[in-house]
């Protein structure tokens, strides 16, 4: 167990933990975020995806020990109550069924269009490619997605 | 969000606490009672001992609270893994109670505070599970139609109802909302029907044209919980001196354990003990990284069984084919298609081979078990929840009135969503270790 130095939505945090652990279970168990899921815990399915330094980073396999810079979540993105126009988007399309991966949809689409706000239907088809749903919601992720480009806002 | 936004967390926090001392002042139960806090609750002593009731579904109150702000709480016994049934239902008993749909809250599938409607299954949500709703509903209305009448000193014939307020037709200054006529108070009015489905009272469910809610494509409600980060799932409970564990699985169906080593674990951080019965095998640490790598670390040793349990996959058809039926040996024919194939002027002849299909759901199955006073609660996604009271109590030997389940969100399978096994272990670890157990 060591001392670890965090920073994540804005805060900062110390926690002891095992360096090797991997950030989702600090997220999770330590500092109390809902918005990252363990899915897989192998980092295979996206559910657990967290942004660090503009990428979307799989925080289950990701050893907190080697985190540098901040870290940003789900519950992160909207801003004094204001949701992020992926979240507006994902309610507007009804896009969830059971919700459990869309952590990560959203996290993987935002990485996205902050570094490229204008992607064409086949590369956000390549991107969330690897972000598994079960429930099979990825025409109403890509419409979400289309729409808050539309906009321009992201 | 407010008391009518109908969230998980919302619920989990504040309106089962509502609910149950509701309950408890109605006189809806024989036995008492006591207060009750669930997960997210910081004040862990208040989860006081006292049995866990089956709701009586002949009661409106079961069904149905009024508040004092003329807003509604419903409680049904089904489960919304994520298909919007939930929202459905709040648009079926807005319409039939007449009350505005964002003036409600719907919770589903918990064994003590909601009737016994099954959960999730089938797909029967809407086609059969939602009519009693709806009469209860309608119900409620008449006997609030009934109380108005007294109140206002008109006929029932001469009220009108608009959004939980009932007026004179003639003079529409001369009012009374339902949260003044009942508000915080029972209703009272047992229901008829020998099962849960077929529960009504004396009011008829309205036309299809008097519906205002159902029809409309309306916003799902669990959606933006579930998008913003707020939602509190089954596997975000935590309570105070929980632990974790991970099983052990064997390598081979149908292996028998032969040895367990506990030297590479039993010196690591966190590490508490090796559960083991029979063949089950499973590791507790305090924290949850602990138990991944504990479970890993952990030497066991099995022994194949002697001959394959199931055939090889190459086998597989072969061995369907030659299986015994279970259900019935065929499909019922109408008509003559014997007679229809010899009259053809063309027969084309196929043979499709397709492999077993199970539902697996998203992530791992899971689910935590609280043995505070002597009591256990499971909180979990599974969809059938009253199943699942039933069979933890018979497997932990616990009296059903001990047992409860709480359902909450959780990563689905879409058909069967069963994470019973996940709930039996961590049910039986917690009963061992007296601890709370997330598995």
């Amino acid at each position: 167990m060591s001392m670890i130095a965090l920073k994540v939505n804005g805060s900062s945090h110390t926690v002891d933990v095992d360096p090797a652990t991997p950030l989702l279970y600090i997220l999770r168990n330590d500092l109390g975020l809902q918005g990252p899921r363990f899915g897989c815990g192998l980092g295979q399915c996206g559910a657990c995806t967290v942004i660090i330094n503009g990428a979307a980073v799989r925080s289950c396999i990701t050893p907190v020990s080697g985190v540098r810079t901040e870290v940003t979540t789900l519950e992160g993105i909207s801003s004094n109550g204001k949701l992020h126009p992926l979240q507006q988007a994902w309610i507007d399309e009804q896009v969830p069924q059971c919700g459990f991966c869309q952590n990560g949809q959203i996290m993987t689409a935002k990485a996205m269009l902050d570094k490229n706000p204008h992607p064409t239907d086949a590369q956000i088809r390549e991107t969330m490619n690897a972000t598994l749903c079960r429930c099979f919601s990825h025409f109403r992720i890509q419409t979400a997605i289309k729409r808050v480009v539309a906009k321009g806002i992201a | 969000m407010n008391t009518t936004s109908g969230i998980p967390q919302q619920i989990e926090d504040v309106l089962i606490t509502h609910r149950r001392g509701f309950l408890r002042n109605a006189g809806l139960f024989a036995v008492s009672i006591a207060a009750y806090t669930t997960a997210g609750s910081s004040n862990a002593d208040a989860q006081a001992a006292g049995p866990y009731p089956v709701p009586d579904f002949h009661q409106i109150d079961s069904w149905i609270v009024i508040h004092e702000n003329n807003t509604a709480t419903f409680y049904v016994g089904k489960t919304d893994p994520g298909q919007g049934t939930g929202t459905a239902f709040r648009q079926l008993m807005s319409d039939e109670l007449d009350i505005a749909f964002d003036k409600t809250a719907c919770i589903m599938g918990s064994t003590d505070i909601t009737v016994d409607q099954v959960g999730a299954g089938g797909s029967s949500a809407i086609e059969r599970d939602s009519l009693p709703m709806r009469r209860v509903a309608a119900e409620a209305r008449r006997v609030l139609l009934g109380m108005a009448s007294a109140t206002l000193a008109a006929p029932v014939d001469q009220l009108a109802v608009s959004d939980a307020v009932i007026s004179v037709k003639a003079d529409p200054t001369k009012r009374v909302t339902y949260g003044e006529l009942i508000g915080g108070k029972k209703f009272n009015i047992a229901l008829t029907g020998t099962n849960v489905n077929a529960i009504s009272g004396q009011a008829k469910i309205k036309t299809i044209p008097e519906l205002k809610y159902a029809g409309q494509s309306l916003q799902r409600d669990d959606i933006p919980a579930k998008v913003d980060g707020s939602l509190k799932w089954a596997v975000d409970v935590k309570l105070p001196g929980m632990v974790h564990v991970r099983n052990v699985k064997p390598p081979y169906a149908c292996a028998k354990l032969t040895g367990i080593d506990e030297s590479p674990v039993k010196n690591l951080p966190g590490f508490i003990k090796v559960m083991n019965k029979g063949n089950y095998v499973a590791v507790v640490c305090e924290r949850e990284e602990q138990a991944v790598n504990a479970a890993r670390a952990l030497k066991t040793t099995w022994e194949k069984p002697a001959t394959a349990p199931f055939p090889s996959a190459e086998d597989l058809f072969d061995y369907m084919r030659t299986a015994a039926t279970a259900g019935p040996s065929r499909p019922t024919a109408t008509g003559d298609p014997d007679g229809a194939f010899a009259g053809a002027a063309k027969t084309i002849e196929a043979e499709y081979q397709i492999p077993f299909q199970g539902h697996t759901s998203f992530a791992g199955a899971h689910a935590l078990a609280d043995p505070s006073n002597g009591q256990m609660t499971i909180y979990s996604n599974d969809m059938k929840t009253y199943g699942m009271r039933r069979g933890i109590a018979t497997f932990l030997g616990m009296p059903a009135d001990r047992v409860r389940v709480v359902y909450m969100q959780g990563p689905q399978g879409f058909g069967r969503t069963a994470a019973e096994d996940a709930a039996a272990e961590a049910g039986w670890i917690a009963q061992e270790l007296g601890r709370p157990v997330r598995m």
